[in-house]
């Protein structure tokens, strides 16, 4: 590097570090205090954190406070109002050691982890690198060695009580990462927009509240189904009984699915099963089941039960001993922004069946409300306007169900049938499958083995699709281009994407905008529930589930339908005068009934059979030892 | 779960207007990537029929220049040449004969786009049947979707209509017809515009061989 290449790394650093300041002065303009926050916390699953301690410094006057449990009360050890931003590094632990305080969470939140991830994603940063020490790495600053991070939060797991000394280590290690959020805020400053990271640190706020509030469970079941001794024996015994085809074998190590029953099996009911193209042998990856089984309603219960024994060998749901199920959200962790708690964890799980555990506290209700197809609905109003006024897709939206309508389009629902129309639910199914399947461009094989019909059939599927949403795919095929050529994705919302360092594939690259859009606004319904107050204990893909006591879950549904619907209407407008939106469709569940899913019931029913015959079996035994 | 799928009555609930407006302001627009799959069109076929056969097409409406053709065998497909007039009498000279065609711009529900050459009426204002029902075909699907077969018994092509609402209007690339011809001829080496040309060269080889 020469002399002159020096001064001028000089001089640019020099300007970065003005507009840097000049930012953080513009922040101080809108918000004259700014609060770097850290908790130190315990968490056991399915409880709420027990609090060790709290540090906090304060921008604006340069102190730094440290606060153990014994200092800390249900107020808000700093001024949380309008005038005050509060900056931390995922801010739903945070919200979650403030709430768990009985502490008011504050209004103005600036997380830095949805900031740090939007930043990087698509850049091909790993997950397990994008928490702070990564942030800190990332941008080349000094960090808290892992190895002392894991030491200190092995510690404090450990739990009460904590020797003076360990007090004092605790304290310094929390004000570190306070430290450390300085740093990564000074870095992150120049390609923050402020609304939309308030927006989200909004969304952190309310989705922790969710963490904290948890999902009601049926505590008579749930601790039979936790007991992993009786897990094992109604895991084996359900077997024979949802495997009525005889798929599974027995051997002294117990059940094992049996690819060759299988592959006879999908013979004889005609369902083409889709290979590997390597070896030509049978597919049998998770998603391929999933998708399968949407098609074909008689695998559904082999999903669940290959799931169950995969999967499920011990029912590891985070409940605590009040009966709610909790598990850490993690808001923006996937790169479309949405969701993604543990599985195993969370009720919400690919097993359906486990969900009927869900079941409302006495006196209360509970609300399952979700957004009526979605992805078609975004993917029309993404694509409308594009090159046509005229906009078929988003026309059959509007005109109901979309799948069904379109079904009756192409011909192959009669024109007067209904969803109750014996054998049309089927069609309609499969049509789903194929909308939402090419929709992030499926091909011909594979929808034909999707839908169990012949290539041909499936190529003139695609047709049709292809010929009257044109609109749709013409959109598509730019999307993809404009964003292969420019680098980046982006949502209305800001949330970010970068293109061509791991995000090649054609089909992602699609697809990418219908789901972040769906983030966006599915985020935007939960702030804004939130703001009124409303109860929102899950967020599941599409859906919300609500909470509230039994005499006003009515308008506590009403008012979030219609916050959905607005939150539909900002986010899939472009202009102020837009008027489509999304409908909505609510469930109530009242006391003592439970919530229920029809792809779950025959195995729910079966694990309750076995459950109830288990528990003959062991009264009998005590009865037969007391006699 | 209580079967209460019936919409809840919506109560007015005042503020929402504003917080509306609020959220839509956070709003940043989406990036036009209108025209951005057109700009990375580095070719359009030339051929006799749609490909894949039968498919349904329309025809664009505009697009639709009278362009000097030769025919060349390569293989089993035909390629069509394209030449400029001042090459039409050289090229006469060497016993290639060169006729008029109208160029036909079609596309298929699933975007394929092809140029589809109708050889014109010769001097005598008489046309090959193939081609006189072909163009009828083409100008049809100006404003339907159709499907074109061939009728052997009667050397002619056939037409038919798709569903009616079956398919919604074409998109057409938002490409000039200039850029349109390039892709589809010169890029190929497809136009024959000096005596410099391959086939040209092969051409008068072959006479002085």
């Amino acid at each position: 590097m020469t002399g002159a290449d020096n001064t001028n790394l000089l001089d640019r650093l020099f300007e970065q570090d003005l507009r840097t300041r000049e930012l953080l002065n513009q922040l101080f303009g809108r918000f004259p205090r700014i609060i770097l926050e850290d908790f130190e916390f315990i968490s056991a699953p399915g409880e709420r954190p027990d609090v060790v301690c709290m540090v906090f410094h304060d921008l604006s006057t340069g102190q730094t406070t440290r606060l153990w449990r014994d200092q800390l009360t249900d107020q808000l050890p700093y001024d949380g109002g309008n005038d005050t931003l509060v900056v931390s590094f995922v801010f739903n632990a945070e919200s979650c050691s403030h709430l768990s305080l009985g502490q008011p969470l504050p209004k103005n939140v600036l997380d830095l982890s949805p900031e740090f991830k939007c930043q990087v994603n698509g850049k091909g940063i790993p997950r397990k690198n994008q928490g702070l020490i990564g942030a800190l790495q990332y941008f080349g600053l000094s960090s808290i060695a892992p190895k002392r991070k894991d030491a200190m939060r092995e510690r404090i797991m450990k739990g009460w009580p904590f020797t003076a000394e360990e007090q004092r280590q605790i304290l310094d290690y929390c004000a570190e990462d306070v430290e450390a959020l300085h740093e990564l805020l000074l870095k992150l400053l120049p390609k923050i927009d402020l609304p939309i990271a308030l927006h989200r640190g909004e969304a952190v706020a309310a989705l922790a509240r969710s963490e904290q509030a948890g999902v009601p469970i049926d505590m008579e079941i749930f601790p039979q189904l936790a007991d992993k001794k009786t897990w094992r024996e109604v895991r084996d015994s359900m077997v024979p009984l949802v495997d009525v085809h005889g798929i599974y074998v027995c051997d002294k190590d117990g059940w094992h699915f049996n690819l060759t029953n299988f592959e006879q099996w999908t013979i004889s009911e005609g369902i083409n099963w889709p290979r590997k193209e390597d070896t030509g042998k049978l597919d049998m990856r998770r998603k391929t089941f999933e998708s399968m089984a949407k098609a074909y309603s008689q695998i559904e219960p082999l999903r669940q039960l290959r799931y169950i024994r995969d999967k499920l060998r011990t029912i590891q749901l985070s409940v605590g001993r009040d009966g709610r199920n909790r598990t850490v959200l993690w808001p923006f962790s996937s790169k479309t922004s949405r969701t993604q708690p543990k599985a195993k964890h969370w009720i919400f799980s690919p097993s359906v069946w486990l969900r009927f555990l869900i079941r409302p506290e006495p006196e209360k209700a509970l609300a399952y409300i979700d957004y009526s197809s979605m992805e078609f609905g975004a993917a029309a109003a993404l694509s409308n306007g594009h090159c046509d006024p005229s906009n078929p897709m988003l026309d059959l939206y509007r005109s109901g169900d979309p799948y069904l309508n379109f079904g009756k389009i192409i011909g192959l629902i009669p024109s007067d049938a209904t969803r109750k129309t014996p054998g049309v639910e089927v069609i309609r199914d499969r049509l789903k499958v194929l909308c939402l399947g090419v929709q992030y461009g499926m091909q011909t094989s594979t929808l034909a083995t999707r839908l169990g019909v012949s290539d041909i059939e499936a190529h003139e599927m695609l047709l049709h699709h292809r010929g009257l949403f044109s609109q749709y795919w013409r959109w598509s095929e730019d999307w993809l281009h404009h964003s292969l050529n420019t680098g980046v994705m982006h949502t209305v919302f800001g949330w970010e994407c970068a293109t061509g360092i791991t995000e090649f594939s054609e089909r992602s690259i699609r697809n990418w905008p219908i789901q972040a859009i769906c983030a966006d606004m599915f985020r935007l319904a939960y702030v804004w529930g939130t703001r009124h107050g409303l109860t929102l204990i899950a967020p599941v893909h599409d859906a919300v589930l609500l909470e509230s006591p039994e005499d006003r879950i009515e308008a506590d549904v009403a008012l979030m339908q219609e916050i959905m619907r607005r939150a539909s209407r900002v986010i899939l407008n472009p202009t102020a005068d837009g008027t489509f939106e999304l409908r909505t469709d609510a469930k109530i569940i009242r006391y003592p009934d439970r919530f229920t899913d029809s792809r779950g019931t025959a195995l729910w029913e079966t694990v309750l059979k076995l459950l109830a015959e288990r528990g003959e079996q062991v009264a009998q035994v005590v009865k037969e030892r007391a006699s | 779960m209580a079967d209460e799928t019936a919409k809840p009555k919506l109560e007015v609930v005042p503020d929402l207007d504003e917080e509306e407006k609020e959220f839509r302001a956070l709003r940043r627009d989406l990036p036009g990537v209108k025209g951005a799959a057109d700009a990375g069109i580095l070719t359009v076929s030339v051929g006799r029929q749609i490909t894949p056969k039968n498919e349904f097409y329309r025809t664009h409406k505009d697009f639709r220049p009278v362009v000097p053709l030769v025919t060349v065998e390569v293989g089993m497909d035909h390629h069509f040449i394209a030449v400029m007039p001042n090459m039409v009498e050289p090229l006469a000279s060497m016993g290639i004969t060169v006729a008029d065609h109208t160029l036909y711009l079609t596309i298929t529900p699933s975007g394929g786009l092809r140029i589809i050459p109708v050889r014109g009426p010769n001097v005598e204002g008489e046309q090959n049947e193939w081609d006189r029902t072909k163009e009828m075909a083409l100008i049809e699907a100006m404003d339907a979707w159709k499907r074109m077969y061939t009728d052997r018994a009667n050397n002619a092509y056939k037409n038919f209509p798709a569903p009616e609402g079956r398919y919604g209007e074409p998109n057409w690339p938002d490409i000039k017809p200039a850029k349109i011809i390039r892709r589809a001829f010169k890029d190929k080496g497809r136009l024959i515009d000096s005596t410099d040309h391959i086939l040209v060269q092969k051409w008068a080889g072959r006479d002085r061989g």
